[in-house]
């Protein structure tokens, strides 16, 4: 377990200030900005969202050992990081903490891109760019002189100055070592592209069709769009310069550098490329958690090249085609707070060889696409039988076939002449020549390329012939699968939160008597300035009495709560660790972009294990909200949310605000109310 | 009519009350505790015999006058959002008797120079005690018994008057034979008067630790401010009417809803259980 998760923050906060010099003129400012990156950092580490001790850190860092082999000092001061994200990005504080995100490690062509790209983040560390960026633009925030434009640009100046200096001081660490000196200059074009999935192949149909279900070609895409990114763009507002201008200043000292003999790999190909994949392979997992299923879909393409039989892979296509299929149905949406804000896009908007997984979605009608999804599910669930994902997903996409106006009879005439019985009746000559007509017959009445889709299926497939819906038989479907994004009464439209709603009330079926408790929140809020300013270390304080409090009335109504809060677990308990990060996942997913509407959750199979572990499936957040409104006024929201993570709904909702401060008794009033009412399940 | 009103408007709280039930403040819900109110003794004296406006009392010293009653209560929560409670006041007052005595009463053959010379001197002793029954209601995200709230109730008030005869009289002038008259006796030295009021108010009760609370807020007396009119323009009996033997009972009430017709308070409660 890292450091970070035992050390005191205060403590912490205290002692890097004391180190700050006495004669330092920005010495307030900067006790300001240490408080705030100590949080900030506490937070990225502990909220699930950094890998912790797995293969991709652990690699990243043998690349920074063999970066520093010759200072260790400076080494034993970095602490560097996976961030499980899709974007490509990389940043450090001048604590020495690098963060990774996993998209930026998917995207390396090479090691030496890599180990290039931690020498850059390095270089902000030994130059201190954070806190003197955060010194400069507070400055440049209090000159009232300067216009918000005025000031903006600026800064952007400024972060465009340090970005540069990183850039050469990080070529100069990079040059010490034996990596290909090219490789530092091509990590800019791997940048410059980053916005592209990470290969770009052509995406074959056949990759989605069987013997008897072949995509017609109007649905493909044979000509795609070239990629426009010149990597010249205006940078005027931009933090970074643009990726050709650092490149061409990369390249002028490669140039002048010694490159012979240096290779892309100092570890082993064959490492990297592990490494490399278990990002990708994270990735998908991200796509999904983001609900971004045409990247999805691509990208496990991809994969499925180099990993044919890949259960995962399977796993995410088939959930990728599922959630297509809700989102075709109408089924599924993004609104602007969803983390595809503008939802999935046209694939007039996409470059490349994705446009032909965006072209298909966007042409391929909703019902053929449905069966498509069924047909690849229904498979992948034969090949993998034990997987349960695939297993739900293809019940429910059973269901939604339901709902399409064909029915099993649409299939089973032409079963028939595959079928072992239409086989014996035709064995005499009348009876061969009675099925060629029967076959004729139905060929020219259902010509439709789908049509044959599932006749081994129906032949052969008791399963599926017992699972394949009834036409017009939607109601009567069964469905088992994914924590439900319907409502309760089986209609798929999203719950509109009637204004009583929005107060109080309980939908558990029982009385709820155990929870587990996902930190509880708590955040002090000066908004009387012209900012709004986080008071970090008061929000801390009182989040950690809050968290107190929370247990100790519970334990007083004899309520069950399983504490999962990252900022009381040990070094025994990384598995807790995981578990709240799973369980955030969830919550993501459910509700991204969402405001009391739900979204199917693909992503986190491995919900089912915390509930049966914690032997509950109920979640409890809760938190504070405090807000200095001016130097008299005050206000307080107080919000107390259960879901059940079975049935994805959230029954328990408590969310209230008040004129006044947050004092002791109403956030004892409050929590204590919360666990009475679930108890006597009574709501108002 | 306004009785089975008031009769059938505590049966739907007591009944609505019965249908939930109770959280209270970290689950207790019984409280008992001393109560202080204080107003203003604007138009009429206090226990002090001051006043801070009207004809005696500190009106004239300039000092600052107020009404103050002390209670005890008790109140229990039926519901997250109703409290019932009971509680005793008591307070003390005086009546500076402003209002006059008119020339015909107490059968002296008697005529005043003026009305205002014929008002008793001194004053006379109010003690009050009052026997309240009220209901809380609280705000819609608050818990009984913390949080804001509206009260309203009904409440008994008991008074018990003296007066000291060497302190307040009258004394006139008789032309017929030339001599001044004083009169010393206003009926029985301890009489006793009872008056009825319906209490609203609201207020906000804090809880320091687990079982500590602090209420204030205002109170305020349905009748009594219906009658401030007739107070402040001393319209409450007619002049002519008034004699030394009524005078007390015809003027006591006046001071009573004086102290009681509106009050800020301040409650210091221990909840129980």
């Amino acid at each position: 377990m890292p450091e970070i998760f035992t050390q005191n923050i205060r403590n912490a906060i205290q002692t890097d200030q004391k180190n700050l010099s006495a004669r330092d003129k920005d010495r307030s400012l900067k006790s300001i900005y240490l408080t705030e990156a100590n949080y900030q950092i506490e937070h990225i580490v502990k909220s699930g969202n950094a890998l912790i001790n797995d293969e991709i850190t652990g690699y990243l860092n043998r690349l920074a050992d063999i970066l520093l082999a010759n200072n260790t000092a400076l080494r034993n001061q970095l602490h560097i990081y996976t961030l499980k994200s899709s974007l490509v990005n990389a940043y450090s504080y001048d604590k020495g903490y690098v963060f990774i995100d996993v998209g930026l490690i998917a995207q390396a062509e090479s090691e030496a891109q890599l180990a290039y790209i931690l020498t850059h983040e390095i270089a902000h560390y030994i130059k201190q760019h954070n806190i003197n960026e955060y010194v400069v633009e507070k400055k440049i925030d209090g000159y009232n002189y300067l216009g918000e434009e005025e000031g903006l640009l600026k800064k952007c100046q400024y972060s465009k100055e340090q970005e540069s200096e990183a850039d050469l001081e990080g070529f100069k660490l990079y040059e010490q070592t034996r990596y290909d000196l090219t490789e530092a200059e091509k990590s800019f074009d791997m940048l410059q592209y980053s916005h592209l999935p990470f290969e770009l192949v052509e995406f074959k149909k056949s990759f989605l069709e069987t013997k008897k279900f072949i995509i017609p070609d109007a649905y493909v895409l044979k000509e795609v769009s070239s990629i426009r990114n010149s990597g010249n763009e205006d940078d005027t507002k931009h933090t970074h310069p643009n990726t050709l201008k650092r490149k061409k200043t990369i390249s002028a000292v490669v140039a002048a550098g010694n490159n012979s003999g240096r290779p892309a790999c100092l570890t082993s190909v064959r490492e990297f490329e592990y490494a490399r994949d278990l990002a990708r392979f994270e990735l998908l997992r991200l796509y999904l958690l983001n609900r971004d299923y045409p990247n999805a879909l691509y990208a496990s393409y991809i994969l499925s090249q180099k990993y044919p039989d890949n259960q995962f892979l399977a796993e995410v296509i088939t959930k990728t085609l599922y959630g297509l299929t809700l989102y075709k149905k109408g089924l599924l949406g993004y609104t602007r707070d969803s983390y595809l804000d503008e939802g999935i896009k046209s694939y007039k908007d996409i470059e490349s060889y994705p446009q032909q997984v965006y072209y298909l979605i966007e042409k391929m009608p909703e019902n053929e696409w449905t069966m498509m999804a069924m047909n690849y599910a229904y498979r992948a669930h034969k090949k993998f039988p034990l997987n349960a994902a695939i297993m739900k997903c293809t019940d429910e996409l059973f269901g939604l076939m339901a709902k399409t106006y064909w029915g099993i009879t649409d299939f089973m005439r032409l079963v028939k002449k595959d079928s072992a019985e239409v086989q014996v009746a035709a064995k005499t000559k009348t009876g061969q020549i009675a099925t060629i007509q029967q076959e004729n017959n139905v060929k020219n009445t259902d010509t439709a390329y789908y049509k044959e889709a599932f006749l081994d299926l129906f032949a052969s497939d008791k399963e599926f012939r017992e699972k394949f819906p009834l036409a017009g038989s939607a109601e009567s479907s069964v469905f088992t699968g994914f924590t439900d994004y319907r409502t309760k009464s089986g209609s798929y439209h999203h719950v509109r939160h009637s204004r009583k709603a929005k107060g109080i009330y309980i939908q558990a079926d029982s009385t709820i008597t155990k929870a587990i408790l996902l930190e509880p929140f708590y955040r002090k809020i000066d908004d009387s300035g012209r900012e709004s300013e986080l008071l970090y270390v008061e929000s801390d304080k009182a989040q950690e009495k809050y968290a107190r409090l929370v247990i100790d009335l519970a334990q007083k109504q004899k309520f069950g709560l399983v504490l999962l809060d990252p900022g009381t677990i040990s070094a025994g308990d990384v598995d807790k660790l995981n578990d709240y990060s799973l369980i955030n996942d969830w919550f993501s997913e459910r509700f991204d972009g969402r405001d009391g509407d739900k979204n199917m959750v693909l992503s986190t199979d491995e919900i089912e294990n915390v509930m049966a572990k914690y032997g509950t499936h109920y979640v409890l957040r809760t938190g504070i909200i405090n807000y200095r409104i001016n130097w008299r006024k005050k206000r307080t929201y107080f919000y107390s949310f259960i879901y059940d993570l079975k049935t994805g709904e959230q029954v328990y909702k408590k969310y209230e605000g008040f004129s006044g401060a947050d004092h002791m008794d109403l956030l004892n009033a409050k929590v204590y109310q919360v666990f009475y009412e679930l108890k006597m399940k009574h709501g108002h | 009519m306004v009785i089975r009103a008031v009769i059938s408007g505590f049966c739907l709280v007591l009944w609505s009350m019965s249908l939930a039930q109770s959280t209270g403040y970290m689950g207790r819900r019984v409280q008992i505790g001393y109560g202080f109110y204080a107003s203003p003794a604007l138009i009429g004296s206090n226990a002090n015999n001051a006043t801070v406006f009207g004809s005696g009392g500190s009106a004239e010293s300039g000092s600052p006058a107020f009404n103050v009653i002390h209670e005890g209560f008790a109140e229990l929560a039926t519901s997250s959002r109703w409290m019932i409670g009971v509680n005793l006041k008591f307070y003390h007052t005086t009546y500076d008797n402003p209002a006059k005595i008119n020339s015909s009463f107490g059968g002296y053959n008697y005529t005043p120079y003026t009305y205002d010379d014929v008002s008793p001197s001194g004053y006379y002793s109010i003690s009050g005690r009052s026997y309240g029954l009220y209901f809380k209601y609280y705000g819609r995200r608050y818990i009984a018994p913390w949080g804001r709230y509206m009260t309203f109730g009904a409440v008994l008030h008991t008074a018990t008057t003296t007066y000291d005869p060497s302190v307040m009289k009258v004394k006139a002038y008789n032309f017929y034979n030339y001599t001044d008259t004083t009169i010393a006796n206003f009926g029985p030295q301890g009489q006793a008067f009872k008056t009825f009021d319906i209490t609203a108010g609201w207020g906000r009760t804090r809880m320091l630790g687990k079982r500590i609370s602090v209420d204030y807020g205002c109170n305020f007396q349905l009748f009594s401010i219906a009658a401030a009119f007739i107070d402040v323009l001393d319209l409450t009996f007619d002049r002519k009417l008034t004699s030394a033997d009524n005078y007390i009972s015809g003027t006591v009430n006046k001071r009573i809803r004086g102290v009681n017709r509106f009050n800020a308070f301040i409650k210091i409660g221990i909840l129980l259980f």
